[in-house]
């Protein structure tokens, strides 16, 4: 009888230490930013996505119950190569539970198989290539912040509807710029418009007036750049040096940064469309996020970087909530869950890994508009709604959505 | 694309000789330091970047603008240069290359890294001056003032350069400096004076560069690294440490590329490495250069 108890107690609070720090592997709950820390993405993603997990980190003043929550980063160099390794390292060797912004497209096709493999969790922010909800999607990876599809389609919507007939590309021969340049040639031959050429340049060139003069001599009424980062702006640098003022040929760039916006100047910038996945000055929620941002990094979070703040901070809530960092389990709450915070004011995550959620059509202020503060040199078009700018489900080519 | 219209051919051949002008400035500095110092200098990429930041840091901290920039900038990049020669390379005098090159190396990522820690790596915006802005349509091709420029004052910046080293009685005790440096200094030159000028006329020419190409390509940290590259490729193609090699190779391999970009572009960032391969196989030494 007496031994009996004794079992019994102590079968109880092995039940309540195991309760206490539930399933979480390792006693810790381990995130790893795998990014650009210092390339030409490293502005919009790097140390601004490190800042932004570190946000979401110190909202839970660094631990779930009595779990401390413990946050580790590294240089891939967008380097599909380099970036597995580390991956590698982190899910075989350190625990890490998951892995977020990765920063470049290749990057992410690489990691998105070996975090599968590995049974964890990634969350893609910097990427945009779309293929990783559509045919590489995985049950373990989750899209943050935007992707080809919805920044692609939805400029080059807005960009028919207001006339463009004849388009011309240059691209970053990357798996994020061939995407981009897909999406919206679809868009355009489905709206009978033409594409007239395409030229791709390597991520880092140095000159595009080669590639200027064949897309003015093209015929062509808009000019796309699908590329980001320096490449973009450089582009556009010299695409204003030989005369493209937006009038006869006009000037888009998809899928940039405010970052972007900021390194071009107003002059060089005025006038510039793009879609965005985070606006600082949409409502309290975002100025408080931008405000936190600042104090840490002095500059405007990137979408991606609010993005990696936004992500981080919902695997925290779900992990809380399911007192779990179990892989599935933590997608499952994730997929249920509202997301509502200072990235977006209500955000779903799809079966297919789609994190679904408004964006914006912005424009760059020029040099004469009137500007509260140095950030504030764009101004907010229209929103597109989350369910408008993704793919429908019912064109994904995911396994997981059949 | 299938044919390609003479007018396209034209401006990409003019549009060549601009970035040719580049590769010509870079690689001239770069032969003077390896030809008269005997340093391969990889610190040169980032001297090209130092430039540029001046040229930004000048008109962001001081309000001095573009055209004193041209002038204040290089001067400042070739001191910079004398202090890295005094500080750092005359330690390794007589020491073999390999030295000097791994410490220019060194001393190039750590400016390129000092600069990103303060900066970050997204770039800074400079303005074409305002004397400068526009163009003129060439009928085939629209020639932008600012590129018209880059041309002018590369070609009278090489011209410069070549007539100092192989016309003038500076250039040639530089010249004797690098045959036999004991013999010059004993007919009352001093050769370490010399060589720290030289470096620095050198480092100069990248700050040039720098500046030049600060108003169309973005002033960033990392501007000078995609370059070097290239540069070193122009240097070897010239011929190492031939003047007017360089000068040549820079310009006719700014043309190769540009025509490269409108028959294959995806070829055109691998097209000057193949012409390095091709002159090695044939002429070790470089086009001008001598064994």
């Amino acid at each position: 009888m007496r031994l009996n108890s004794l079992v019994a107690a102590l079968a109880v609070t092995t039940m309540l230490t195991t309760a206490a720090s539930a399933d979480m592997s390792g006693n810790v709950v381990k995130i790893g930013v795998l990014t650009d820390m210092s390339g030409p993405f490293s502005h919009q993603t790097g140390p601004g996505s490190v800042a932004g997990a570190e946000l979401a980190i110190a909202e839970i003043q660094g631990k779930i119950g009595d779990v401390p929550v413990e946050l580790v980063f590294a240089d891939h160099q967008n380097k599909p190569d380099i970036a597995l390794n580390l991956a590698r390292q982190w899910l075989d060797v350190d625990g890490v539970d998951l892995i977020v912004d990765l920063a470049s497209s290749a990057v992410a096709l690489a990691v998105q198989d070996i975090v599968k493999e590995k049974d964890r969790m990634v969350i893609f922010s910097g990427p945009g290539t779309d293929r990783l909800t559509n045919d590489s999607c995985s049950p373990n990876g989750i899209h943050w912040t935007y992707d080809t599809y919805a920044t692609g389609r939805s400029m080059a919507k807005a960009v028919i509807e207001s006339g463009g007939k004849k388009w011309f590309f240059i691209g970053n021969d990357s798996a994020f710029g061939r995407s981009m340049v897909e999406v919206m040639s679809d868009a355009i031959n489905a709206a009978s418009g033409e594409v007239v050429g395409e030229v791709w340049h390597p991520t880092g060139a140095n000159d595009y007036s080669s590639f200027i003069m064949q897309a003015q001599s093209s015929g062509a009424d808009v000019l796309v750049l699908a590329n980001s980062g320096t490449d973009f702006v450089r582009a556009v640098k010299q695409a204003r040096e030989f005369g493209i003022d937006g009038e006869t040929l006009r000037l888009i760039g998809p899928s940039i940064s405010m970052a972007d916006i900021l390194a071009l100047g107003p002059e060089d910038a005025q006038g510039l469309h793009y879609i965005d996945a985070f606006y600082w000055n949409l409502n309290d929620k975002t100025r408080e996020l931008t405000d936190a941002f600042q104090a840490k990094r002095n500059a405007i979070p990137a979408q991606a970087q609010a993005g990696v703040y936004s992500a981080v901070r919902s695997y925290l809530a779900a992990v809380a909530e399911v007192k779990s960092d179990d892989a599935k389990t933590v997608m499952e709450k994730l997929r249920n869950t509202e997301i509502s915070d200072g990235f977006t004011p209500s955000g779903k995550v799809r079966a297919d890994g789609r994190m679904v959620h408004d964006m914006y059509l912005m424009r760059a202020k020029g040099p004469d508009a009137e500007k509260t503060t140095a950030w504030d040199s764009v101004e907010l078009v229209a929103t597109v709604s989350g369910d408008e700018a993704y793919r429908p489900l019912s064109e994904s080519k995911c396994d997981l959505v059949k | 694309m299938d044919s390609i219209p003479v007018q396209v051919l034209a401006g990409q051949l003019l549009i060549g000789l601009i970035n040719g002008s580049f590769y010509a400035i870079l690689s001239l500095g770069l032969a003077i330091i390896f030809g008269l110092l005997n340093i391969v200098n990889f610190a040169h990429g980032a001297l090209y970047m130092l430039g540029g930041m001046f040229a930004w840091m000048l008109l962001e901290y001081v309000g001095i603008g573009y055209w004193w920039a041209l002038l204040a900038a290089p001067l400042l990049v070739g001191a910079f240069g004398i202090l890295i020669e005094r500080g750092l390379l005359a330690r390794l005098q007589g020491v073999d290359h390999i030295y000097g090159l791994l410490l220019t190396f060194g001393i190039a990522l750590m400016l390129q890294s000092l600069f990103q820690g303060i900066y970050g790596s997204a770039g800074m915006p400079y303005s074409i001056p305002a004397e400068l802005k526009g163009g003129w349509n060439l009928g085939f091709v629209f020639l932008p003032k600012y590129r018209a420029w880059i041309i002018v004052v590369s070609l009278l910046t090489c011209f410069g350069v070549w007539y100092a080293i192989e016309k003038t009685r500076l250039g040639s005790y530089l010249r004797a400096t690098t045959e036999n440096p004991e013999l010059v200094e004993s007919f009352g030159v001093n050769v370490q004076v010399l060589i720290a000028l030289t470096f620095g006329a050198g480092a100069g020419l990248a700050g040039l560069a720098g500046v030049l190409a600060a108003p169309i390509y973005s002033v960033s940290p990392q501007m000078g690294v995609e370059l070097l590259t290239v540069v070193f490729a122009v240097v070897v193609i010239g011929g190492m440490g031939s003047v007017l090699g360089a000068i040549l190779s820079g310009f006719s391999l700014g043309i190769v590329e540009g025509l490269t970009k409108v028959i294959y572009p995806e070829a055109s960032s691998v097209v000057i490495f193949v012409v390095m391969i091709l002159v090695i196989m044939a002429r070790p030494a470089g086009l001008f250069g001598k064994i």
